[in-house]
C-alpha cells in the first residue's frame, strides 16, 4: 500500500502543468461552494434575526385556535403561571402580549388599528420596536393611560406627542370598549404595514379595558441561539401537556412564509451546487482518461512484472483522491480567506444597500462561515471525482500485456 | 480554409472520446445556463405581472400628496382634459379611475382594516386582476351597483358570507365619519392571502357619494402597449397632464422591494454565465493543451513542410471553435428538451406561504427569452478563443526542428 501511494504521488507531478490545472478546477469549485454556502446561511440568520427581533419573537405560546382566528375570547388563561413555567428553562426571555383590533380616532381623522397591551419593561429585551422609537419615548409605566403608534399611522391621524387618541373596541364580553390615551411615543420600523397600523399600550390598562383577568392573546419568548428554536420549542409543548388549551408556535409556524422561502431557496441553491460540480467533473474526468490511455504500456509492464490489476487501480484511484485533495485543501483555503476576509467587512449592495436601510435591516451583506461546507464541499468533490476516475481505472483489468507490449 | 476545418473535424473524431466528453461537459454548462435563466424570467416575469395586477398598473397618476398621505384628502377631477389626453396618449392601451381609501370593515362578529376601492368595473377588469378573478357570487356591474366584493380569506376573517351585509366606515371629505351598510354581492379567490385580505371593491359612484368627493377619484391605473418602455410612457404623459397637482409613478415606484428583486435575476443571470465558463475553462483548456502537446511531432512536421505558424494558429483555433460549438449545439438540444419537460411548470404548492412574499406564483412556469441565448453563445465562442489561446501560443513559439527530433 505504501508503495502506491508514492507511486500515486509521484505518478501526479509527472505532468505537472495537467495536475495543476486540475487541481485548480477543483479549487474553484470547492472556494466557491464554500463561500456560496456561507453567503447563504449568511443571509439566512440575517433574515430569521430581522424578522423575529422586530416583534415576533423566536417561540410564541398562544390558545389553539388564535394564530388561524385571532378572536379576543382566546386567551392564554392563568398567563402568569405559564410565564413562570417558562422561566424554569434558563436562557429564555418572555414576555405577555394581549392585542385586539380597534378604531382610533383623532380629533379629525379615524383609522382600523392593530392594539398590543404589552409589559413595558420586558418587551423593551425581546423586541427592536421600542428602540425605534424616533419621537417622544416608549411605555414606561404598567398603568398609564399612554399609547406609542407608527409613524405613518400618526400622520394620518394628525396627532404628535401629548395628542390624545381615542380608541372603540369590543371587549372580551363582547360590549364596547372606549379608551381615551395620551401618545407619548412614534416609532419608525420602517416597514409600512407596521407603521401604518400598530400600536402598543401597557398590557394592564388593556386587560383593564377590555375585560381580560389574568390572560394574553400570546407569551412572546426570545431565546440564546435560534438555531435551538426547535429543540426549546418540543421542550415547552412537552412542559405544557396538561394545558390543552393552548399551543406553541416555533418562528417558523409564526411566519411561515419566512420558513418557505429559506426552504425553496434551499432547494435551489442544492441544485445548482449540483450542476456546478456535474459540470467540473465532466470537465476534470478527461484529465483522469487521458492520464489512463498514456500509461497503457506502463501499466503493461507493470502487470508483466507481476503487479496484480487491483493494485494498479488501487493506485490510480489514490492517484486521483491526491489530486482531488490537492484541490480540495487550495479551494478550501481560498473559500476560507474570501469568506472570512467578506464576514468581517460584508458585501456593499448599491443601491439595493439603500433600500435595505430604509428597512432597518443591514444595508451590507455579511456571509457567515458554514462549517457544513467545510464539510459538505470537500466530501462531495472526493466522491465526484472517485466516481470519475473509476471507469477510466477498470480498463486496466481488459489489459493483455503481451499485446500492449507488443504493439507499443 | 476548407482545408482547415475539414482537419479540424478529422482531428476531432480522433480522439472522440476525450472531445465528446468535453462537448458533453460544455453542453452541460450551456444547458445549465439555459435551464437558469428560463427559471430567473420566468419568476421575474410573473412577479411583474402580478405586481402589475395588483391595484398597481404599470404607472399611477395620483394627486401630489398622496402617496404620503394615502386619503380622500388628496383626490383629483377626471376632467375632460385629463380623460382627452389618456384616451389619446399613443402609449396607453388602457386606464381606469379609482377611488383607494382606507376603511374599516365590520361584521357582526369582527372588525377589520382594508383598502376600500371604488372602481369603474368596466375598464378595471382590464387593468386589475378583478378581471379573471375566481368568484362567488357576481362582479359589480356598473360605476353605479350597490354592494360591495371582499376576498375570501376576508369573508372567513369576518366571519361572514355571500348575501350578508356588512359596514364600511372611512373619513369623509367633510372629516366626519361616514358609515355605510352593504349586500355582500361577490367573494373574489385569488389563492394569495395578501390580496384576498386587502381589498373591498364598491362601485366608483357609490364611493364618490360615501366620501363626498362628487366626480373626484384618488388615483388612475395605467396600463402602456407593450414594448413601450415604462419610463419613456412616463415622460409622455408627464408633457400631457399637469405635474403641479398630479404626479406619476411606475409600479416600480410604488413597490420598489419588488422592483430590486426582479432587477437581481438580471445580475444573477449573468453570475452564473460567469461561474459556468470558469468551470468550463479549465477543462477545455486541459483537453486542448493535452492534445497540442500529443501532435506537437504533427505540427512540427507541417511547418517543416512549408504551413506558416498562422495557419498552425488557425487551426488551432478553429478545432477549439467547433469543438465548443457541437457542445454548444448539444447543450441547446438538451436545453430544448429541458424546457419541453417543465413546460407545464414546477408545483410550488408545498411552499404556498413563502410564495407571494418572494413574488412566486404557485405554479413556477420557465420562460425563456430568446435574447439571453445570445450572452451564452457570445460567451461561449469567447472561451473558445481563450481556451485556444495557449496551444496557439506554444504553436507559434514552436521550432519545428526540436519539435521533430526530440518528440
Amino acid at each position: 500500500m505504501k508503495l502506491a501511494l508514492q507511486i500515486a504521488w509521484r505518478n501526479l507531478w509527472r505532468n505537472k502543468r495537467r495536475t495543476l490545472l486540475t487541481a485548480s478546477a477543483i479549487m474553484f469549485a470547492v472556494a466557491l461552494l464554500t463561500f456560496s454556502m456561507s453567503m447563504q446561511n449568511g443571509s439566512y440568520s440575517s433574515m430569521i434575526d430581522n424578522a423575529t427581533r422586530l416583534l415576533q419573537g423566536h417561540i410564541q405560546i398562544q390558545h389553539k385556535d388564535y394564530f388561524d382566528s385571532p378572536k379576543m375570547r382566546y386567551t392564554v388563561k392563568d398567563s402568569s403561571s405559564v410565564v413562570d413555567l417558562v422561566h424554569s428553562i434558563p436562557q429564555i426571555i418572555v414576555t405577555e402580549r394581549a392585542s385586539s383590533f380597534v378604531l382610533a380616532s383623532s380629533e379629525t381623522q379615524s383609522f382600523g388599528l392593530m392594539l398590543l397591551g404589552v409589559n413595558p419593561t420586558k418587551e423593551q429585551s425581546i423586541s427592536n420596536l421600542p428602540k425605534l422609537v424616533k419621537k417622544g419615548r416608549y411605555l414606561e409605566d404598567q398603568n398609564a393611560d399612554e399609547i406609542v403608534i407608527g409613524q405613518i399611522l400618526a400622520k394620518k391621524l394628525g396627532v404628535d406627542i401629548g395628542g390624545e387618541l381615542v380608541l372603540l373596541g369590543t371587549d372580551k364580553e363582547g360590549s364596547l370598549a372606549t379608551l381615551i390615551m395620551e401618545v407619548v411615543g412614534i416609532f419608525d420600523s420602517g416597514q409600512n404595514e407596521l407603521d401604518r397600523q400598530l400600536a402598543q399600550i401597557p398590557l394592564n390598562v388593556f386587560r383593564e379595558n377590555f375585560s381580560l383577568n389574568d390572560e394574553s392573546h400570546m407569551l412572546v419568548l426570545s431565546i440564546d441561539d435560534v438555531t435551538k428554536t426547535k429543540e426549546v420549542a418540543a421542550q415547552l409543548s412537552d412542559m405544557l401537556k396538561p394545558r390543552e388549551d393552548l399551543a406553541v408556535l416555533p418562528w417558523g409556524e409564526l411566519l411561515p412564509g419566512l420558513e418557505q422561502s429559506i426552504q425553496l431557496d434551499q432547494i435551489g441553491a442544492d441544485l445548482v451546487y449540483f450542476i456546478l460540480a456535474l459540470v467540473v467533473v465532466f470537465s476534470i474526468v478527461n484529465t483522469f482518461i487521458m492520464t489512463i490511455l498514456e500509461r497503457n504500456k506502463e501499466f503493461g509492464v507493470m502487470l508483466s512484472v507481476g503487479s496484480r490489476p487491483g493494485l494498479i487501480i488501487a493506485m490510480l484511484q489514490v492517484e486521483a483522491l491526491f489530486l482531488c485533495l490537492l484541490g480540495v485543501v487550495l479551494g478550501t483555503v481560498l473559500g476560507l480567506v474570501i469568506t472570512l476576509y467578506l464576514e468581517s467587512v460584508g458585501i456593499g449592495l448599491g443601491e439595493a444597500g439603500e433600500m435595505m436601510k430604509e428597512f432597518h435591516m443591514p444595508e451590507r451583506l455579511y456571509p457567515k462561515l458554514d462549517v457544513y461546507a467545510l464539510v459538505a464541499s470537500p466530501i462531495l468533490m472526493v466522491v465526484a471525482t472517485q466516481l470519475a476516475a473509476i471507469i477510466p481505472a477498470l480498463r486496466v483489468l481488459r489489459i493483455d500485456p503481451v499485446k500492449i507490449m507488443r504493439d507499443e | 480554409m476548407k482545408l482547415l476545418l475539414h482537419l479540424a473535424w478529422r482531428n476531432i473524431w480522433r480522439q472522440w472520446r476525450r472531445n465528446s466528453l468535453i462537448m458533453i461537459a460544455v453542453a452541460i454548462g450551456v444547458f445549465s445556463m439555459i435551464l437558469y435563466d428560463a427559471l430567473l424570467r420566468g419568476w421575474q416575469l410573473s412577479a411583474i405581472e402580478d405586481t402589475v395586477n395588483n391595484m398597481s398598473g404599470h404607472m399611477k397618476i395620483h394627486a401630489q400628496g398622496y402617496v404620503d398621505d394615502p386619503s380622500v384628502y388628496h383626490s383629483f377631477k377626471l376632467t375632460k382634459d385629463l380623460k382627452l389626453s389618456l384616451d389619446q396618449n399613443q402609449q396607453i392601451k388602457m386606464w381606469t379611475g379609482r377611488i383607494n381609501v382606507p376603511a374599516v370593515v365590520v361584521s357582526e362578529r369582527e372588525t377589520r382594516g382594508v383598502s376600500l376601492i371604488g372602481i369603474d368595473p368596466k375598464t378595471e377588469e382590464k387593468i386589475s386582476f378583478v378581471g379573471g378573478v375566481k368568484l362567488e357570487g357576481k362582479m359589480l356591474d356598473d360605476t353605479n351597483s350597490s354592494g360591495v366584493v371582499i376576498g375570501k380569506k376576508m369573508a372567513e376573517q369576518l366571519e361572514t358570507r355571500l348575501g350578508k351585509r356588512i359596514v364600511i366606515m372611512t373619513q369623509g371629505k367633510d372629516k366626519q365619519l361616514k358609515e355605510i351598510g352593504l349586500k355582500i354581492i361577490g367573494i373574489y379567490d385569488t389563492g394569495v392571502e395578501a390580496l384576498e385580505t386587502s381589498f373591498a371593491f364598491i362601485s366608483r359612484n357609490k364611493a364618490q357619494k360615501l366620501l363626498g368627493l362628487d366626480d373626484s377619484v384618488t388615483e388612475v391605473s395605467i396600463r402602456v402597449n407593450d414594448g413601450v418602455g415604462l419610463e419613456s410612457a412616463k415622460l409622455g404623459l408627464g408633457l400631457n397632464i399637469n405635474t403641479k397637482t398630479l404626479d406619476i409613478q411606475t409600479w416600480k415606484e410604488l413597490n420598489r422591494q419588488m422592483a430590486i428583486f426582479t432587477e437581481f435575476a438580471e445580475y444573477n443571470i449573468w453570475i452564473w454565465h460567469f461561474i459556468m465558463l470558469i468551470a468550463l475553462a479549465f477543462g477545455l483548456v486541459n483537453t486542448l493543451l493535452t492534445a497540442f502537446y500529443e501532435r506537437i511531432r504533427e505540427f512540427g512536421l507541417f511547418q517543416a513542410l512549408g504551413m506558416k505558424p498562422a495557419m498552425i494558429l488557425k487551426q488551432v483555433l478553429i478545432e477549439s471553435w467547433l469543438l465548443v460549438t457541437l457542445g454548444l449545439l448539444l447543450g441547446f438540444v438538451f436545453g430544448a428538451i429541458g424546457l419541453e419537460l417543465l413546460s407545464d411548470g414546477i408545483d410550488l404548492t408545498a411552499f404556498a406561504d413563502g410564495l407571494d412574499k418572494m413574488g412566486f406564483r404557485k405554479v413556477w412556469i420557465p420562460i425563456y427569452l430568446w435574447q439571453d441565448s445570445v450572452s451564452i453563445v457570445v460567451m461561449i465562442l469567447l472561451l473558445g478563443v481563450f481556451a485556444s489561446m495557449f496551444p496557439a501560443w506554444r504553436a507559434v513559439k514552436m521550432d519545428p526542428v526540436e519539435a521533430l527530433n526530440k518528440h
